[in-house]
C-alpha cells in the first residue's frame, strides 16, 4: 500500500476577513470598443481574430510612420457616450480633449499613448449592486466612477526566450504585432469603495453584461476585451495597483492573497509601500521597483481638436439604449408579468456575443406578454403558463439541431397570437396534455406550419386529451395493471406491507419516486392522452387500496 | 516663366555642385526629371522638397542618421498636389537641420549647406558642363556664409543662380517647398536674399510632413519671384481631410470673400513694432530698414504707417523654446528604431533604445532633454501650461493690432488705430560667417533661438507673414498679417516690393 501525502489531504486554507483589517479595493477598468475601425485609423479593428497574421490590420498610422496623423473615429464617441449614459455619469464633457502619455516601450510605437488625462469625456458616474439582483451582502451598494475616458491600446509583445537579457544572454526575439496598436479603448475608474472580494467579482459581472447589452465591447476577458488592475490596501498599508488581471478567478485569487499579505505586513508593524505588482497565478509580486517612477510627461495633444458635440447628438445616442437592465429584470420579476428568477436568466442574460438575437427573442416575448395580459387571455388567465412554454419549451426547442430553426424564421411562421392561442389552449387544460402540447411543438416545428389552427392539428393528429372520469373502471384497471406489469415491485411492496401512517420520510420519498416512473409509463400506455396528474392518482388511489392484494401478489 | 537651361544641364549642375553645396539629400535620377516633363513644348517648373516632407518615390531622411535610408510608401498631400501640376518637376529631396531643429543650416548628417548668395556658383562649372569636360567646383571660402535654417537647401536651391544662362538670374529652381516652425523659412530667405511664405497654420495641409512641433509647423514657399510663391499657394492653399490641424472648409469659405487685397485701389495701414526696436541690431541694417520705413511714410496717398506696440511679443522666445522641445521630443519619441530606421547592433541590450537614440544629432538631443524636462511632472505647471497660458495672451495681443477679424476669435479691445499688416525686419543682421555662427552656438545653447526673434512670435499666433529682401542688401522686411488673410498679405507684400524693395 502506498502511503497518503498528507499535505494534500489538508483542506485548502480557508480565506477569511479578519474584523480588524478591513478590506478596500478599487478598480481600473480597460474595455475594448468593437468599433469597424481603430481609433485614430481606417484600419480594421479586429486584433484577437487575426492574432496569427501578426501586423495585417495596420496601416501607416499605427505604425507611427513620421508625417501621418490621427484621424478620429466618431463611432468610438458614440459607444463611449452610450456607456457613459448608462453608468449615470453626472457630468459629460461636451468639449473633452486628448492628451499624450510618453513612455518608451517596443509595444508602444508612437512613444506615446493618446489619452484623456486633463478633461476626460465623463465624470462622476455610479453603478447600483443590489443584493435581490446582484446577490451582494449588502442589501444596497453603490460603486462610484470617478472617470470615464478614451484611449489608445498599445501593440503586443511576444517574448520569445528573451528571459535572460540582463545577464546577457540575448538569443531570444523580442517580436511586436502592431495589430492591437490604436485599438479603442475605454478607461473606467471606480472610486475605492469595493469592502469584500464579493462586490468585486459582481461589479465585474455585472460591467461585462452592460457593455454587452449596449453592445459596445464583446466581453470576453479571454481575448483580452476586458482587463483589471485592482488597487487594494488594508486598513493604514499602502495601496498596491495589481495590473492586468485576466480573469474574475485570477482577480479573486490575486486580492485574497494580497489581502493576506498586507494583513501580515501589518501583524509585523509593517506598512509595506505603494507599490506595482503583478500576479502569476500562486501569488503577487514586485512588478517594478518603486525608486523607479515613471514620468508619464503628459501634455495636451494639440494636433487634435477637441470632442465636441451637440445635446442632440447625446440624446439620440441615449435613445439608442433599448432599456436599463435592472429597471427591467425587476420589472419582469413583478406582477403581471410574474417571470420567475430561471426564466429571467434566459430571457435577460448577454452572455452570448449574439446580442442582437437575446433583444429580439426579449422583444418577441415582451409584445407577446402585453397582448396575452392586455386583450388576448381566455378565461384561465395564468401568464406563468406562457412564460412557461415560451422560455422552457419554445426557446430550448429552437436550441435543437432536429429543429434547425433560427429565431428569426420563428418570428417569420408564428405570430404572437397564434402561442397566445396555445397558451389559452393548455390553461383550459381540455383539449390536450402537456405532454402532448411538446409533442404537437415538435411536429409543428420540423415540418415549419406557419400560424396553424391547433385545434385543428390536436384532431387530426388524434392528440386529443381523453378526461379520466369518461373511462370506465375497467379501463382504469387495465391502465393500472399495465402499468405495474412493467415496473420491479418489489420495493414499493415493501412498503406497503405497513400501514400508510407508520411510513418514513424515506419511504415516502420512495413511494413517490415510484408513482414518478408510473406516471412515465403510463402515459407511454396512453400515447399521453390521459393528464399526467389524473394517471398519479389513479395510481396513488389503486396502490393503496389494492394494498394487500398486491402485497400478496408480489411476496 | 520663360523657358530658360534645359533640364539634362540643370540636373547635371546641381549633380555637379551638391558634393560642394549639400543642398541635396537626395537628387532625382535624370530619367525620372525627363518622365515628368511630360510637355517639352511648353516651359517646365523645377521644383524640390525639404527632406521632411514625404514623396513615395524618394527616401526621406530629415537629415538625420535615425532615418538613413528610410522610404516612405505614400506622398504628403502638397508634394501630391505638386505632383498633378503639369510640367511641374521635383529637382529632389533638400538638405535641413536634423528634423527642422536649427537656424543655421549647419545642423545636418549631410554637413551643412554653402550660401549661393555670398558664394555664388562659378561660370566655370557650366563652362565644363557644356564643354562635358571634368571640372572642380571652385569657390571662394574667405567669405563662407551660413545659409540660415532650417530649410537651408531650400533657400539655397531657389536663391542659387545658374551661371551663363541665356536667362537673366535664372535660379535653379522656381521655387522650393521648406517648413517654418519658428522662422525656418523666413530668416534663411533673409539671409539668401529671396522672398518666402510662412501661410497661415492651418492653411497648407501638414500630411506627410514630419512635425518637429506641430502646433507650430506650417509649410512654407521659398522662390526669388513673389508671384511664383503666389502661384504655388493657390495650389496648396486646401483644405485636407487627412490633417485634422487642416483650416476647416467653413473657415475657408468665409474668408474667401474677405481675404483679398486691390493692389491699385486699396489704402494698407502699416504698424511697426515698437518692441523689435532691439539694440542688437546693427547700425548699418537699421539704416537700410529705416530708409525703406520713410519712404513708405512719405507715400501717404497709399499707406499709413504708425507705431504699434505689442507688450507681450518680449515674451515670445521663453514662450517658444518651452512648448517647441516640449512637442518635439514627443514627436522624436517614435523613432525607436523598431519598425523602420537603420538596423543597429545589439538591440538586445538592457535598454534596446539607447542605441538607437545615439543617431539623433547634437542639438537634437539637446533640445528633446529641453523638452522632456520642460513637461516631467514637477515643472509642467510652472512650464509649458505657463507657456500655454502666455501663448494665447500673445494671441490676443496680435489679434487686437488688426483691422480684419480674426476667424475664431473675437477682439478684446476697440482701440481704434488698428492696421492692415505690420512691419518689422526678418533677421537682426544679414548672414554670419560659418565660424562666428558656430562660436556663439557654443558658447550658449540657447543663442541659435535668438536669431529667430522676429520670426518667432508670428510662429506662435498662426499669422501668415512674408519675408521679402531690401533689393540686394542682404538684409529682409516681413510682413505680417491676420490669422487668415494670406492672399491679403501676399497682395500688399506685392504693391510694397515693387514701390520700394526692387
Amino acid at each position: 500500500m502506498f502511503k497518503i501525502n498528507k499535505v494534500l489531504l489538508a483542506p485548502p486554507k480557508k480565506f477569511k476577513y479578519l474584523p480588524d483589517y478591513k478590506f478596500k479595493c478599487g478598480i481600473e477598468i480597460h474595455t475594448q470598443l468593437n468599433t469597424k475601425y481603430k481609433l485614430f485609423s481606417n484600419s480594421r479593428n479586429d486584433s484577437f481574430r487575426f492574432m496569427d497574421q501578426p501586423n495585417s490590420l495596420v496601416n501607416n498610422y499605427d505604425l507611427a510612420i513620421p508625417g501621418e496623423q490621427p484621424m478620429f473615429n466618431y463611432e468610438v464617441l458614440k459607444q463611449a457616450l452610450k456607456l457613459a449614459s448608462y453608468l449615470n455619469f453626472q457630468q459629460i464633457n461636451k468639449n473633452s480633449k486628448f492628451d499624450r502619455k510618453h513612455y518608451m516601450y517596443p509595444d508602444n510605437p508612437q512613444g506615446y499613448q493618446i489619452t484623456q488625462k486633463f478633461e476626460p469625456l465623463a465624470k462622476h458616474g455610479s453603478l447600483r449592486l443590489t443584493k435581490f439582483l446582484d446577490g451582494i451582502e449588502k442589501e444596497e451598494k453603490l460603486i462610484r466612477l470617478s472617470t470615464l475616458q478614451i484611449e489608445q491600446d498599445t501593440a503586443k509583445t511576444i517574448l520569445k526566450d528573451f528571459d535572460d537579457v540582463e545577464n546577457g544572454e540575448h538569443s531570444g526575439m523580442l517580436k511586436i504585432d502592431c495589430n492591437r496598436n490604436n485599438v479603442p479603448l475605454i478607461e473606467l475608474v471606480t472610486e475605492p469603495d469595493f469592502e469584500d472580494i464579493k462586490e468585486v467579482l459582481t461589479f465585474v459581472h455585472k460591467y461585462q453584461q452592460i457593455v454587452r447589452f449596449l453592445d459596445v465591447c464583446k466581453g470576453d476577458m479571454e481575448e483580452g476585451n476586458l482587463r483589471f488592475d485592482v488597487n487594494i490596501n488594508v486598513n493604514d498599508h499602502h495601496i498596491a495597483e495589481l495590473k492586468n488581471l485576466p480573469t474574475p478567478s485570477a482577480i479573486e485569487s490575486a486580492l485574497k492573497y494580497e489581502y493576506n499579505r498586507q494583513v501580515e505586513n501589518l501583524k509585523e508593524g509593517n506598512k509595506g509601500s505603494k507599490e506595482t505588482r503583478s500576479w502569476d497565478g500562486e501569488k503577487t509580486f514586485l512588478l517594478r521597483d518603486k525608486n523607479e517612477v515613471v514620468d508619464y510627461r503628459f501634455m495636451p495633444d494639440n494636433e487634435l481638436k477637441p470632442l465636441k458635440f451637440t445635446d442632440k447628438f447625446l440624446q439620440q445616442v441615449k435613445k439608442e439604449i433599448p432599456f436599463d437592465i435592472d429597471e427591467e429584470i425587476l420589472k419582469m420579476r413583478s406582477s403581471p408579468y410574474n417571470v420567475s428568477d430561471k426564466h429571467i436568466k434566459s430571457l435577460l442574460k448577454f452572455d452570448s456575443s449574439d446580442l442582437e438575437k437575446t433583444l429580439k427573442v426579449y422583444n418577441y416575448y415582451q409584445t407577446m406578454a402585453n397582448k396575452y395580459l392586455y386583450s388576448l387571455a381566455g378565461s384561465n388567465q395564468n401568464i406563468k403558463t406562457l412564460n412557461n412554454l415560451f422560455v422552457n419549451n419554445i426557446l430550448i426547442y429552437l436550441q435543437q439541431e432536429q429543429i434547425n430553426m433560427t429565431f428569426k424564421q420563428f418570428e417569420s411562421l408564428y405570430s404572437h397570437e397564434c402561442v397566445i392561442d396555445l397558451v389559452n389552449i393548455i390553461n383550459e387544460n381540455e383539449l390536450i396534455t402537456s405532454p402532448n402540447v411538446l409533442n404537437l411543438l415538435a411536429y409543428v416545428f420540423t415540418s415549419k406550419i406557419s400560424n396553424p389552427d391547433w385545434k385543428q392539428l390536436i384532431i387530426e393528429n388524434d392528440l386529443q386529451k381523453i378526461s379520466m372520469d369518461s373511462l370506465d373502471e375497467d379501463i382504469k384497471n387495465e391502465i393500472f395493471e399495465k402499468v405495474i406489469d412493467e415496473l420491479d415491485m418489489s420495493k414499493v411492496v415493501k412498503i406497503l406491507k405497513k400501514d400508510i401512517n407508520t411510513w418514513t420520510p424515506r419511504a415516502n420519498i420512495s413511494f413517490n419516486n415510484f408513482v414518478n416512473a408510473s406516471i412515465k409509463k403510463g402515459l407511454e400506455i396512453t400515447d399521453n392522452k390521459i393528464d399526467p396528474e389524473n394517471i398519479r392518482e389513479l395510481i396513488q388511489q389503486s396502490l393503496i387500496s389494492k394494498r394487500h392484494e398486491l402485497v400478496k401478489r408480489f411476496t | 516663366m520663360v523657358n530658360g537651361t534645359s533640364l539634362k544641364e540643370v540636373h547635371k549642375l546641381i549633380e555637379t555642385i551638391n558634393p560642394t553645396y549639400n543642398i541635396f539629400n537626395k537628387i532625382t535620377s535624370l530619367n525620372e526629371l525627363l518622365k515628368q516633363q511630360k510637355n517639352t513644348n511648353k516651359p517646365v517648373v523645377r521644383y524640390a522638397l525639404k527632406d521632411n516632407i514625404a514623396s513615395s518615390d524618394l527616401p526621406m531622411t530629415c537629415s538625420s542618421k535615425i532615418l538613413m535610408g528610410f522610404q516612405p510608401k505614400y506622398d504628403a498631400t502638397v508634394t501630391h498636389l505638386l505632383k498633378k501640376q503639369d510640367n511641374w518637376v521635383n529637382l529632389g529631396k533638400l538638405n535641413l537641420d536634423e528634423f527642422g531643429m536649427g537656424s543655421g543650416g549647419v545642423h545636418s548628417s549631410f554637413g551643412p549647406v554653402k550660401n549661393p548668395l555670398y558664394n555664388p556658383i562659378p561660370e566655370s562649372v557650366m563652362d565644363s558642363i557644356r564643354n562635358n569636360t571634368k571640372c572642380d567646383v571652385d569657390i571662394d571660402y574667405s567669405e563662407n556664409r551660413v545659409t540660415g535654417g532650417s530649410s537651408s537647401g531650400s533657400t539655397a536651391l531657389a536663391s542659387a543662380i545658374i551661371p551663363k544662362s541665356n536667362i537673366n538670374d535664372e535660379r535653379i529652381a522656381h521655387f522650393t517647398l521648406g517648413t517654418d516652425t519658428g522662422g525656418s523659412v523666413r530668416l534663411p530667405a533673409a539671409w539668401c536674399n529671396i522672398s518666402s511664405f510662412k501661410p497661415s497654420y492651418g492653411r497648407i495641409s501638414r500630411f506627410g510632413v514630419v512635425p518637429y512641433a506641430q502646433s507650430l509647423d506650417t509649410v512654407g514657399i521659398l522662390s526669388a519671384d513673389v508671384n511664383t510663391i503666389e502661384t504655388v499657394y493657390d495650389v496648396l492653399n486646401q483644405y485636407d481631410p487627412k490633417d485634422p490641424t487642416s483650416m476647416n472648409e467653413s473657415i475657408r469659405n468665409e474668408l474667401s470673400y474677405i481675404d483679398r487685397f486691390d493692389e491699385i485701389h486699396d489704402f494698407v495701414s502699416i504698424g511697426v513694432i515698437q518692441e523689435f526696436n532691439i539694440s542688437g541690431i546693427p547700425n548699418s541694417t537699421n539704416e537700410i530698414y529705416t530708409q525703406v520705413l520713410s519712404e513708405i511714410l512719405s507715400d501717404e496717398k497709399n499707406f499709413d504707417l504708425k507705431s504699434v506696440s505689442i507688450e507681450k511679443i518680449n515674451e515670445s522666445l521663453p514662450i517658444y523654446f518651452t512648448i517647441a522641445p516640449a512637442e518635439a521630443s514627443s514627436n522624436l519619441a517614435r523613432f525607436d528604431g523598431i519598425r523602420y530606421g537603420p538596423k543597429v547592433e545589439d538591440k538586445t541590450d538592457v535598454n534596446i533604445f539607447e542605441n538607437t537614440r545615439n543617431l539623433f544629432g547634437d542639438e537634437v538631443q539637446k533640445r528633446i532633454l529641453l523638452g522632456n524636462y520642460n513637461l516631467s511632472s514637477e515643472v509642467y505647471e510652472d512650464k509649458f501650461k505657463k507657456a500655454q497660458i502666455l501663448r494665447t495672451e500673445l494671441i490676443e495681443a496680435f489679434n487686437n493690432c488688426f483691422k480684419d477679424k480674426h476667424p475664431l476669435y473675437n477682439s478684446t479691445d476697440n482701440m481704434s488705430d488698428k492696421v492692415d499688416v505690420l512691419i518689422s525686419l526678418t533677421g537682426v543682421d544679414k548672414a554670419p560667417l560659418l565660424s562666428e555662427f558656430l562660436s556663439s552656438n557654443s558658447v550658449s545653447p540657447l543663442d541659435e533661438f535668438c536669431n529667430d526673434v522676429f520670426t518667432i512670435p508670428m510662429s506662435l499666433a498662426g499669422l501668415p507673414c512674408i519675408s521679402i529682401p531690401i533689393r540686394d542688401t542682404g538684409i529682409s522686411i516681413q510682413i505680417t498679417g491676420q490669422y487668415g488673410y494670406d492672399k491679403k498679405v501676399l497682395g500688399i507684400a506685392k504693391k510694397i516690393k515693387s514701390k520700394f524693395l526692387d
